[in-house]
């Protein structure tokens, strides 16, 4: 394919004669239950929430205990809502960046269905106490393997698009996807590998636990997330990015320092010394990427006045998106970290990354397919408004609840004149508010569960 | 992008999309934006040229890692103020609040309050007997009359706690007033063995006024023995 011409190739039309393309479709499905996953590991988050508050909230079930709701919840984010929806965004982005799509989603289909039944029968066996401890590296080994056997028939699909693209040269959102696509096994493979089936020793599992936490929002969710992001803004704008000159430098700053972010956990534990001032440098020089895609993104958006909802949703994402870096980068910083690494403030970071800036650029490009399958809804345009402002709104508050809780709490700590029972007592009111931020956040998400669901309903009914 | 109803791209859109940036790519880049890349990794690559320990396996940081057997260094006493402080913390501050205000109408100030300075009727034997007893019924603290329950902690703190809490609360938030001794506080222990229930502010008022003697000097224990107040 790669000897057509871009001349040629358009007169043929779009697609090869005779092709339907499958991949907004697929898309469809894929956000039809990344976005019950989104709903369904939220409510988990709050009832955990719940129990920080009250602990005898459900105190008598033991599936429902905090130690198993909070690596439920996050799995459920992680694997069912980001990561689903960003394989499906991956193919779809790959096939616009290339013209070309693909002849079947036969296999796509099957990898979706195995990936959310692994994904199920994994959290039953959380909840059923069958967890290890090892931040998102909960799910047992049969969910793994079936998890990363569904990636590689989406990936061999993904592989096919980038190779076979029929317009040549290549834009920063492809670079963004295939390195995110390339990632994610080395990401899974390494942790299973040398956390769970064939551990490594004590001192040595800490790093690469950190790593590998790190990695999966660093090195395979947030790269998906800026190629959506650099993909709707000049679309929907019909102009060019602002400092497109830098964006390469942007790209390999990123993924070189973002590969590193994870350790910045480890300052202050014992590891050597190298390791922790590595993973403070690399936060901190992430501010180099945030800097150059914040110049790239609004120095476009600056003036503009079609604020279409794709467009407000990359908006708010970049924003969430230099709020978590710079936040990880300030929390990463030595003396800093010696306070408050093991406060509110972590979770915090984790928020902003996971509930704002994913769930928003992700939630973007859903939003920027889905009205057509819709036919001028006037109820969907709705839904996903309140999506968004429910959204900016529950992770803000939520994040600004925890970040003042978590200064107040890194201070207790560190006052012997204080136990330590009482320096999580003055969070308690933080906890609280950021909980209903939390609330504010479901609300929002379930709007986006409704308008895709309705636009599934609506094209299972009436099939175009 | 006016038309929502449309799927994205056209092939067409996508070229020009390619190309418009593939142009843009080979513009010169800002100088004030590469001036911050620039200085942002250059402090990076100071930091970690200074603290990296050679990229060592074997270097530690030096600052953090003083627990364990090898450390050498003896430990410092702990601060005798730091403690009492951590004790009213955890056993007090529930009711009387870290800055020992109180809760009006609920809870009595210990700020500037005669029970814990001492003045006026008020002895040390009669708070250090509230805090082993408890205390119930009306009293007046610093002109304001409040009728609560406070617990015995008699069971729970050792001598030697309590003098250290009824210390702090004294010298604390601008209190000013002598130290309580354990020794004092045993004694009272003693004397008011057979007690069980609260007192009450009458019952206090009946027992006369005692201080506390100055504490004794830790390393000579023996050599002076602590004069004992008169009975009462």
């Amino acid at each position: 394919m790669n000897e057509v011409s871009p001349r040629s190739a358009m007169q043929d039309g779009r697609w090869p004669r005779g092709w339907t393309d499958p991949l907004p479709r697929l898309l469809l499905w894929c956000s039809a239950s990344a976005s019950t996953w989104l709903v369904a590991g939220t409510v988990l988050l709050i009832i955990a929430g719940v129990q920080v508050v009250n602990p005898a909230f459900l105190a008598g079930v033991s599936f429902l205990t905090f130690g198993r709701l909070v690596p439920m919840g996050i799995n459920a984010l992680v694997y069912g809502w980001g990561s689903l929806v960003a394989l499906a965004v991956i193919l779809y982005l790959l096939s616009r960046l290339g013209g070309v799509t693909i002849a079947s989603a036969r296999l796509a289909y099957c990898a979706i269905g195995a990936w959310n039944l692994a994904l199920l029968l994994g959290l039953c066996a959380i909840a059923a106490g069958g967890g290890n401890g090892l931040l998102l590296l909960e799910l047992p080994p049969f969910a793994s393997v079936t998890i990363l056997l569904a990636y590689v028939a989406m990936a061999i699909w993904g592989y096919a698009l980038f190779r076979g693209r029929r317009i040549p040269g290549t834009f920063a959102s492809s670079w963004y996807l295939v390195a995110g696509m390339l990632c994610f096994p080395w990401l899974v493979v390494t942790g299973n590998v040398l956390l769970v089936w064939l551990p490594i020793p004590g001192p040595a599992q800490a790093p690469v636990a950190a790593w590998f936490a790190g990695g999966m929002m660093n090195l395979w969710l947030a790269p998906v997330s800026l190629a959506v992001i650099f993909y709707i803004v000049p679309q929907v704008l019909g102009r060019r990015l602002a400092a497109y000159n830098l964006s390469l430098l942007g790209f390999w700053s990123f993924m070189l320092f973002a590969a590193w972010c994870g350790l910045g956990r480890m300052v202050g534990g014992p590891v050597p010394a190298w390791m922790a001032s590595v993973g403070f440098v690399s936060s901190f020089l992430m501010i180099i990427p945030v800097l150059i895609a914040g110049v790239n993104v609004f120095g476009v958006l600056k003036g503009t006045s079609e604020w279409t909802l794709p467009l407000r949703h990359a908006a708010a994402g970049i924003g969430a998106f230099a709020g978590t870096y710079l936040l990880a980068a300030i929390l990463a910083v030595p003396p800093v970290a010696g306070i408050f690494n093991f406060t509110d403030i972590a979770v915090a970071v984790g928020l902003l990354g996971l509930g704002g800036f994913v769930t928003l650029s992700l939630g973007g490009l859903i939003q920027f397919i889905l009205p057509q399958f819709e036919h001028r809804d006037p109820l969907a345009e709705k839904l996903g408004s309140w999506h968004l402002w429910l959204t900016v709104i529950g992770v803000g508050s939520a994040a600004v609840c925890l970040v003042l809780g978590g200064i107040l709490q890194g201070f207790a700590q560190s006052d012997p004149g204080i136990v330590f029972s009482h320096s999580v007592d003055y969070v308690m009111p933080f906890r609280f508010l950021a909980l209903l931020g939390f609330l504010i956040f479901l609300a929002g998400a379930a709007c986006l569960f409704l308008r895709v669901h309705r636009a599934l309903a609506r094209y299972l009914i009436t099939p175009p | 992008m006016s038309d929502p109803q449309r799927d994205s791209t056209s092939l067409q859109e996508a070229i020009d999309l390619v190309e418009l940036h593939a142009s843009a790519a080979r513009e010169p880049v800002k100088l004030w934006l590469l001036g911050v890349i620039m200085a942002v990794m250059f402090l990076g690559g100071m930091f970690l040229w200074a603290n990296s320990g050679g990229f060592s396996a074997s270097v530690y940081d030096t600052g953090r890692v003083t627990a364990g057997k090898g450390s050498g260094a003896p430990t410092p006493p702990p601060n005798p103020r730091m403690i009492s402080r951590r004790l009213y913390m955890q056993n007090c501050a529930v009711c009387h609040q870290a800055d020992g205000m109180g809760i009006p109408g609920t809870y009595p100030p210990l700020v500037g309050s005669e029970w814990v300075l001492g003045q006026e009727w008020h002895g040390d034997n009669h708070l250090v007997r509230v805090v082993l007893h408890g205390l119930q019924g009306p009293i007046t603290v610093e002109g304001r009359s409040f009728n609560n329950v406070m617990t015995p902690w008699g069971g729970v703190l050792k001598d030697e706690q309590i003098a250290a809490i009824l210390t702090y609360i004294r010298s604390e938030w601008g209190n000013s007033a002598p130290p309580v001794s354990k020794a004092f506080v045993a004694q009272v222990r003693e004397e008011t063995k057979d007690r069980k229930a609260a007192w009450t502010q009458k019952e206090l008022q009946e027992i006369p006024r005692q201080v506390s003697p100055p504490p004794v000097p830790e390393p000579t224990p023996s050599t002076v023995a602590a004069p004992s107040p008169p009975a009462g």
